[in-house]
Parts: C-alpha cells; structure tokens; sequence
C-alpha cells in the first residue's frame, strides 16, 4: 500500500459568507495523475492555492509526504517538493524563456544549467525561443514555460491548473502526454479542468468538484 | 445611551466637543485660546483635504501650496493694500482655487504616483517664488504686521473673538462638506476609490469628481492660510514649507480621513500634541512621524474611523426597514442593434479576439459560451471601453463605439458586471445599487436613488439583503446585487458576465425570468456563462467561442446539432457522453 | 575649458544622482510603491559619514563600505517596519508611510547633529589633478568612478545573477515567486538594503563638495522622483538617463543664474514633461503601473 504522496483532509475555504471549499477530502499519490473536474466557480483553483499556501485555509488538515504543511508559508512548500502551473500561466512576463527557466532552479549553477537543458530537451519549441521575452510567447509556449519552470525545482508533487486552457487540441494533447511522461517519472501529478472529454482516459483517477465539494462519483470510469 | 450610541459615534463627540469648551472657558488663558483658534485653523484645511485624500483617494501633496497661497493673499493684501477681511477672505478662497483649476487639468489625469510629484513640484516653484520675490512678498523675512480681522469696518480682536469667528468658519465649512457628500455624490466617491473599473462601468466621472475634489480641497486651503495669517499676524515663505503640508496629511490620517469628526479630531489634538511635545523641541516632529507610521500601520481608518468600526461592531445599528420602492425612468429604444465587425485583439503573442463578428438585434437576449481563456471576458472588455481592440469596429445603434471610455460608454447606456463582483464592501447592498443612479449633478436625491434600488433588488429577488453590508452576502445574492447596480444606471445595452454563477436551480429559474422581462422591456443583452442549460433557457440566440474565433451561432437547438460547436464545447460537464473529438 | 570643468562637475552630480535614482527605481520595482523616503537616506549616510570621519581615522575610501554597511541595515529596517506591515494595501499607504520615515529621518538629524551643514571627507586626499593644462578636482574623479562600479556591480547583479533573476521575480509576480521557493520577504527587505546602501553612498559622496543638510532631502527625492518620470516609470537604464539630464541641466544652468531659479525651471521643465508625454523618454515598461 503506497502512502499518499499529498492528502487533503476536510479543507474548508470561506470568502466572506460563501463556503469557496466544503470539507474536501482527496488524495494523490506518486507516479499517478489525478483529475479533479468541475465547472467555472467550482472552486478548483482555489484549491489549487490552498495546497500551495497562497489561500489561507480554515479548517482540515494536509500532509504532504507526510509533512503538515498547512501552516508553511508558500516558498516553503515549495522548497518542500511542490511545484505549481497555475492558472493563466502567469510566466514572469519580463523575463526571457531562459531567465524564467534558471529562476526556478533552486540549486548551484551546474544543476541549472543541466536541467535547463532537459527543459529543452522536453520542450523543443522553448528552445528555439530561448531568448524572447516571455509576453510575446504564444499561448501555448506559455503553457509549456509554466510548466516548464514548474518542473525546475524537481518536484515531487505538480499542480497543474487548467493547463490546457486555450490551446489548439493538438497542443492540449501534448501537454496531456506530457503529463502523464512526468507521473512516469515518479512525480504525482494533480490537475484541474473544466471539460472532461479526453482527459477522463488521461488520468488514473478523478474527482468531480462542484460548489465547493469535491465527490468521485460522476466521475467515469476508474 | 447604548441606544444613542447605535445611531452613530457623534453623541459622544459632541459631549466631548462641549468638554473641550468647557475647559477652554475655565483655561481662558489667550495662549490657550490661540491654541484652540489655531485648531480650528487647520481643520478648516484638513475638511478640505479629505475631499481629495480621504473620499476621492489621490494623493495630492498641494493642500499646504493653497494653505500658503491663501496665506499671502491676505497677508499682501490686508498689509498693503489694507483691504477688509470681507474682501481679503474671498481673494485669498479665489485664488488657490484658480491654480488648482489651471494645474487640474493636466494634472489630474496623471496617475497616482504622478500625480502626487506633480503637486509636489507645483508646491515648491510656489514657494521659490514667494522667496525670491521679494518686492512682492517680502522674500524670506516676509512682512510683519499683518492686520487683524476687520469686517466692514468692524475690528475682530485676538482671544475669544477671533476664536468665535475662525471656529464658525470652520463649523461652516464642515457643513459644506456634509452636504456634498451626503446624496449619490458620496457613495459615488466611495465606489470610485474602492474600484476605479467598476466605478467608470457605472458611469461615474472620475476626472470630473476629482476636478471638483481638488478646488474644494482648494477653496478651504485658502480660507484655511487666510484665518492662519489673521491668528498670527505675519506671513512668511513658512506658510508654504513642507511641513505644513505634513501637519495636514498626519492630522488627516490620524483624525479619521472620510469623516467630518475626524477633521476636528485630528486637529485639535495635533495642535496641542504640538505644544505638549514641545519640551521635546526639534524631536516634536518627530513624533509627528512617528504617530503618522504606526496610525498608517495600525489603524488606518484613524481615530473616529476606528471608533466608529468598533461602534459598529459593540453596538450594532438596528437595521432601518428598507425604503420604499420608487419608479425607474426607462431608457429609449434603440433603432438599431449591436454590430461587431472583424474585431481582433491580441496580449503580447496571445491573439484573444480573431476577426469576430456579431450581431444582436434591439430586445435580443444573445447568450455567448465558449470554454475558458476563449476570449468571452476579453470581448466585453474591449466592447465595454476597458481594452482597445487592434483592429475592428464596433457599432452600437449606427454610432462607432471604438476608443470611448468606459465611463462615456456607460453613461450613453451600455454596461456589463464582472466575473468576480466588484463591489463596495462597507456599503450596503441598497447603496451599492443606489450609487448607479449617479449623474452628476442632474440625478435624483439619495432617497429617490434608494428607492428605485429597491425596486431592483426586489426584481431579482434580492430585496431581503437591501440593508445588509455587502461583506456578509453569498456570491449568489452579489451578484444578483451588481446586476442590480447595472441596471441602475439605466442601460440600453447590458453585458452580464457569467451571472448564474454560484446560483442554486431556483435561483437560476428566477433569474432567467428576470432577464427575460427586462428584454421585454426593451433592454438588449449579451450574457456569457458556462452553463449550457441556463444559456439554452434565456437566449435567443447563441454564439460560440473557441480561441478568439466565432466556431457557431444559431438557436439553442441549431446550435446543440453543430457538430464544430459539439466536439469543442458540448463534450463537457453538462454532456458526460464521452465523445472523441471529432477534428485534430 | 570652462566648460569641460562644467561637464565635469555635471558628471559628477549626475553619477551621485544616478545611484540615488538607481535604488529608487529597484524598489519602486519590487514593490510597486514610491519610496519617499529615499532622498532622507541619502542624507542621513551623508550625517553618518560626517559622523564617523569625526570619530575614526579611516580614510575617506574606507568609509564607504562602512556607511554603505550601515544604511543597509537603515533600510532593512524600514522595510520591516514601513513596508511589511502594509505590503497589502495600495501603493498610496507605502507612500504616506515612507513620508513619515522621512520625517522622522530628517527630524532625528536635525535633533543629534543640528541644523548646519556638515561636510564629510573626500574619498582620496589630495590636490586637483593636472590633466593637460585643466584643474580636474580629484573628488569628482572619485564619484564617477566610484558610482560607476557601484551601478556597474549592481546592474550585472539584476541582469545576470541568479540572485537578480529572484528580486526580478519577486517584483513582477510576487505569488508566483513565492510558488518556487523564493522567500519572497527576504528579498525585498533585501531590495531596500541595497536601495538604502546605494543612497547612502551617494550622500557620502556628495557630502564632501556639496555638503549636506538633514533637510536636503526633501529635494533629493523630487530629483529621483523626476529622474525616473523622465526615463519612464521603472526602467532602470532610463531613470540613470534621467539623473544624468538633471545634474548637466542644473549644472549648467546654475553656471548662468541663480541656483533656486535653476530649480525652478527644473520643477516648471518636468511639469511639462508630465503634460506632453508622461510615459518619459524611453516609455513605461510593459504593465507596470502603480
């Protein structure tokens, strides 16, 4: 039985009168992608900024690798082995593909220069635009730089937050296989989405969230 | 008393005003009295200060300049030229009022942070001026022997005459200032400085108010410098130094920076702070800063703003029944409808807008879905006035929309609400709503506006939260409340972003037969939301998104038939038939 | 000749200013707020120079670090207590905040060292230089070379270092910062420390020809604030531009008339920069307004 690389115990979220989480209970492991799908307002986000500490949290409880980590401050957790693509992407829109890359490193320059590589070596189209400003970067480059940047700090655990928002298909796609090379490799994978379809297959387990509650049933097939 | 206290903090402000007397009538020293006279000098100038620091919240460092302006002229004036008071008083309001209306208009379309060193610069050239001019002014020693007050002939001497006529003065100008605040003109400030957006989607003039915000705080700037050089006989490039300006802005802070207490409050105790701390000689500035820190840090709202919160809290007003429900004027009908043409618009390398075209005919309810970061929010922006398109044209009832702002826009009737509400937390739901009815000079009184608010609310069912604060309301009802304020400001053509929500079936239900009557009542709408059902329930017509582009458009049925529109939208959350994509 | 001396002087002025408006901007970046207490801390190493020259027989160069050192844990400190606290809240209370470090600044000067000015020493003793024919004073010589290696060492450390890269991070998206493990309060307090160390060597340095008042600060921070206006809000390059246009346009100037009235056309020229094109020489920087 493989503990649980993050769990999530009867979280609540509240913004002034409205519950934002209910009591959400979840887990996620390693080597497995998780999907938690709902619709706008569901509150997926905000349970993406909750785990990372970016939301504060009023009840419950969660453990990552067996760490309580709601009370750390969010450079921590991260530090700990979480990495985080929000969404929107939010790329240092400043910065060049290189400098956002070399900022999420966390280690000495010989580290980052090799993962760096490896960035270019998962993402060819980054590569190629190693040096452009990261504003004037297609919608789907700043996808792959978000997540990209994410995947510096060598996390245990990535969230990824509607990472195929806006894409073409085929970009959706690769960012899907993409995801599902990084659980491969041993990182727990946990995604939110608005829309089911193809991801329902990508994913070695799902949640369904509504209104602030998060249930599996609805959710398809296991 | 509990019961007076739940009216509000000014019972015991006024017992604490008459103490005050009270012990200056037993004091009756001329030193005290000058003191006091000197306190009610600069809350004269810091009731104006709040009008653009406190309500209309840019930070002006010029309220010192017109304090010092207003200064030299009666202290040129009076010792020259020796007019009476009569005369001198309204020179010395006139002028400052003047400078701060040539220097308003290129300056206060600045942002803030220019804004403030634009009044900064403004502020030293005057006092360069007053220094090197010294044929004029007297240059840096000033002139001495200033009159005292003579009005029509009728000397008004040091001690307790001088102290009545400066604090009338002062109980005037608060007066002036209860009044400009008090109808749709304060929660229009309110909203303005709580969310400059939404407060220009409500068509609220913010150059306008700020113009008006800048010659008051002006106009008791001067009258403020003209009582200041009577109390002290001289005038002096002093006037004009940097820290008068301080004194103001702590006193402001620190008093209380929207309430009319606050002003007295501040002064009064800066000034004898002042004399009290004066055994501390040059470090009495000191603690000047430092209680403007820890107030800024500590207590924002300042003394009578703190007071009044907790007030709120200790001794909670019985909530008031809600007004009684008032007609709304209708707007005209259109003849024609909303054309867009070929409207792009790209974010750096994102293009979120590609060549769309639409078209809603006058009363059509369109509803617009698409998924997430298709563009929906970014065409309201761009129709809406906040974002300028890059290439397109959009035409509202054969007039070009293209380049106006939101404000403009909103005051020739069209609007929208936001994705996650903007409203003013502190206020009531009844006086969000009410601040739409804002129109300048020209709208309708604060209880007519309330009123017709509740007529809104009650029409979406949100009549029972009226007198509730915004801050305790569940998403559902804000923005039910939003929509509410929208409509509020009477619009021919309204842009609802994802309204439903957050909303509970029932809710939805009635939501839908809202819209649906005020569609009837000739308003044209378009609403983006994610709910496949509650879109198919209150459009017309449909529009589909993906990418920027338009992929579909049609009746709710033509549209659920649309095999582009099935495959990138329909499999989805209210369609779980896992159905492969059809394209790529 | 006299007017290559001119230049020089102007150079001068323009190299400390530049270091002034250099820690401005980088905090103005950082954190989306004026600083308005930057021209009181120029001052106030300027006072702390004077103060140690007095009591230490250090060297003027030696005195640099040590006051650099000093105004570091200055503006740590005001990071901690008049940022921090309200790092929340719209820039406009991080501007009355640091108004009321400036006068706290300016008043604790007046009150230890009086109101006269004091003097500091020069960074290298000695004559004026002989430079083909022209008497070239050695302090000035000094201020640009040292504001050069200072700017220089700064500038690398934004552009190419990793801990640059963090501070420039933390300044566009402090939350996205934060997600990868920069500790986002250390860097700005950071960010102030330089800002601080920056300003206070430009008092030092500026402290031995111009000497310096506790009140001069008020000035100090309008040049700043005009520098960074000129060569567009938040771009570093532009508002060391700007700095240097101030210090030749006041140099000059003041060669012909009277020092206030140099000022006043100095006030009067930016008023209408900001009427004409607000946006400065060089443009805003993308998306990045107060």
């Amino acid at each position: 039985m493989i503990e649980a690389l993050l769990s999530l115990k009867n979280i609540s979220v509240r913004q002034g009168a409205t519950a934002v989480l209910d009591s959400v209970t979840l887990t996620v492991k390693g080597h497995e992608v998780v999907g938690v799908f709902g619709p706008n307002g569901a509150g997926k986000s905000t349970l993406m900024n909750a785990i990372m500490g970016l939301t504060k949290v009023e009840n419950g409880n969660i453990k990552f690798n067996q760490t309580t980590i709601d009370r750390l401050p969010t450079a921590r957790r991260a530090r700990l082995g979480i990495g985080y693509a929000p969404q929107g992407r939010r790329v240092f829109a400043g910065m060049t593909v290189h400098e956002n890359l070399a900022v999420g490193c966390r280690g000495g320059s010989v580290r980052r220069r090799r993962l760096v590589n490896e960035m270019y070596t998962l993402f060819p189209p980054l590569a190629d635009r190693r040096q452009s400003i990261a504003w004037q970067l297609s919608g789907g480059e700043q996808q792959m730089l978000s997540l990209a940047r994410a995947l510096m700090g060598e996390p245990r655990l990535l969230l990824a937050d509607e990472p195929t928002l806006g894409l073409s298909p085929r970009a959706a796609e690769q960012v899907l296989d993409m995801l599902q090379k990084i659980a491969g490799f041993g990182t727990g994978v946990l995604l939110c989405e608005q829309i089911d379809a193809s991801m329902t297959e990508r994913c070695d387990r799902r949640y369904v969230m509504k209104l602030g509650k998060v249930s599996t049933e609805g959710a398809g097939k296991h | 008393m509990i019961a007076w206290l739940s009216r509000g903090i000014n019972l015991p402000l006024a017992l604490a005003a008459a103490a005050l007397l009270l012990w200056s009538v037993s004091a009756g020293d001329s030193y005290s009295l000058r003191l006091l006279t000197t306190a009610g000098v600069f809350a004269t100038a810091v009731l104006g200060y709040q009008f653009i620091f406190g309500h209309a919240g840019a930070l002006s460092l010029a309220q010192g300049t017109f304090f010092g302006l207003g200064a030299y002229v009666t202290g040129i004036t009076g010792s020259q030229l020796g007019w009476g008071f009569e005369t001198t008083f309204l020179l010395s309001i006139a002028l400052p009022m003047i400078v701060a209306a040539v220097v308003a208009m290129p300056v206060l379309r600045l942002e803030s942070h220019y804004f403030a060193l634009a009044t900064l610069g403004i502020g030293q050239v005057v006092l360069l001026i007053a220094i090197n001019w010294t044929s004029f002014t007297g240059g840096a020693n000033g002139i001495a022997g200033v009159p005292g007050v003579g009005i029509f002939g009728f000397d008004v001497l040091r001690g307790w005459p001088l102290l009545v006529l400066v604090w009338s003065i002062a109980i005037l100008a608060s007066l002036l200032s209860w009044t400009a605040m008090r109808g749709t003109t304060g929660r229009a400030f309110a909203l303005m400085r709580s969310d400059t957006l939404a407060a220009m989607s409500c068509g609220i003039d913010i150059r306008r108010l700020r113009f008006q915000a800048f010659l008051l705080s002006a106009m008791f700037g001067g009258a403020a410098g003209a009582l200041h050089v009577h109390t002290n006989r001289i005038i002096s490039p002093d006037a004009l130094e940097f820290h008068i300006m301080v004194a103001i802005l702590v006193m402001t802070v620190v008093g209380g920076r929207t309430h009319i207490a606050g002003a007295f409050v501040g002064a009064v105790l800066l000034s004898h702070l002042a004399e009290w701390f004066r055994f501390l000689e040059h470090y009495y500035l000191l603690a000047y800063g430092v209680l403007l820190l820890l107030t800024v840090v500590a207590a924002p709202w300042g003394i009578v703003g703190t007071a009044e919160i907790a007030r709120r809290r200790f001794f909670p007003e019985t909530i008031s029944p809600p007004p009684r429900p008032n007609q709304i004027p209708s707007a005209e009908e259109p003849l024609h409808g909303l054309n867009i043409r070929g409207l792009t618009k790209n974010f750096g390398g994102i293009r979120a807008l590609d060549n769309v075209n639409i078209d809603v005919q006058p009363g059509e309810i369109l509803g617009l879905i698409g998924p997430n970061g298709c563009g929906k929010t970014t065409l309201i922006n761009v129709v809406n006035g906040l974002e300028t398109a890059d290439a397109g044209e959009i035409r509202w009832n054969d007039k070009l929309l293209n380049g106006n702002s939101p404000d403009a826009l909103a005051r020739s009737g069209i609007t929208r609400t936001f994705q996650s509400t903007r409203l003013v937390e502190e206020d009531t739901a009844l006086d969000n709503v009410a601040v739409g009815r804002w129109e300048g000079g020209k709208g309708p009184t604060i209880d007519t506006a309330r009123g017709q608010a509740m007529t809104l609310l009650n029409a979406l069912d949100v009549g029972n939260a009226a007198m509730t604060l915004v801050q305790s309301l569940t998403q559902g009802v804000r923005r039910r409340v939003e929509i509410a304020r929208t409509l509020a400001t009477i619009p021919s053509l309204l842009f609802l972003d994802e309204p439903a929500a957050g909303l509970s079936a029932e809710e939805r239900e009635t939501l839908v037969v809202a819209i649906r009557k005020f569609a009837k009542d000739g308003l044209t709408l378009v609403i983006v939301d994610h709910d496949i059902e509650f879109i198919s329930k209150v459009s017309h017509r449909i529009v589909c998104l993906d990418r920027g582009q338009v992929i579909a458009s049609g009746t709710a049925a033509e549209i659920s038939q649309d095999p582009v529109a099935k495959s990138t939208y329909f499999n989805g959350t209210s369609n779980p038939k896992a159905g492969q994509s059809q394209d790529d | 000749m006299q007017f290559i001396q001119l230049a020089l002087n102007g150079l001068a002025l323009g190299a400390a200013y530049a270091l002034i408006a250099l820690g401005f901007v980088l905090v103005l970046n950082a954190t989306r707020a004026v600083n308005f207490a930057q021209g009181d801390l120029v001052v106030t190493g300027g006072f702390i120079g004077a103060a140690l020259a007095s009591q230490l027989p250090l060297p003027g160069y030696a005195l640099l670090p040590v006051v650099m050192l000093a105004m570091a844990g200055v503006g740590f400190c005001v990071s901690a207590l008049a940022y921090w606290p309200i790092r929340s809240r719209p820039p406009v209370a991080v501007f009355t905040t640091t108004i009321a470090v400036g006068i706290i600044l300016q008043n604790g000067l007046n009150g230890v060292f009086g109101p006269e000015p004091r003097s500091a020493p020069p960074l290298f003793t000695g004559s004026n230089l002989d430079i083909y024919g022209l008497a070239v004073s050695r302090q000035s010589l000094a201020i640009i070379a040292a504001a050069a290696f200072l700017i220089a060492g700064q500038l690398f450390l934004t552009n190419y270092a990793q801990l640059g890269r963090a501070m420039r991070a933390t300044a566009q998206d402090r939350d996205m910062a934060a997600a990868i493990g920069i500790p986002v309060a250390r860097m700005i307090a950071f960010t102030f420390a330089v800002s601080a160390a920056l300003g206070g060597a430009a008092g030092l340095l500026l402290a031995n020809q111009f000497f310096v008042t506790p009140t001069d600060g008020t000035n100090l921070i309008i040049k700043a604030y005009i520098a960074v206006v000129i060569g567009g809000w938040g771009r570093i390059g532009g508002a060391l531009a700007g700095a240097m246009l101030i210090a030749l346009f006041e140099t000059i100037i003041s060669a012909w008339m009277d020092y206030t009235v140099a000022t006043g056309l100095l006030y009067v020229a930016v008023l209408g920069i900001l009427l004409v094109r607000p946006s400065g020489l060089f443009g805003e920087v993308e998306g990045r307004r107060a």
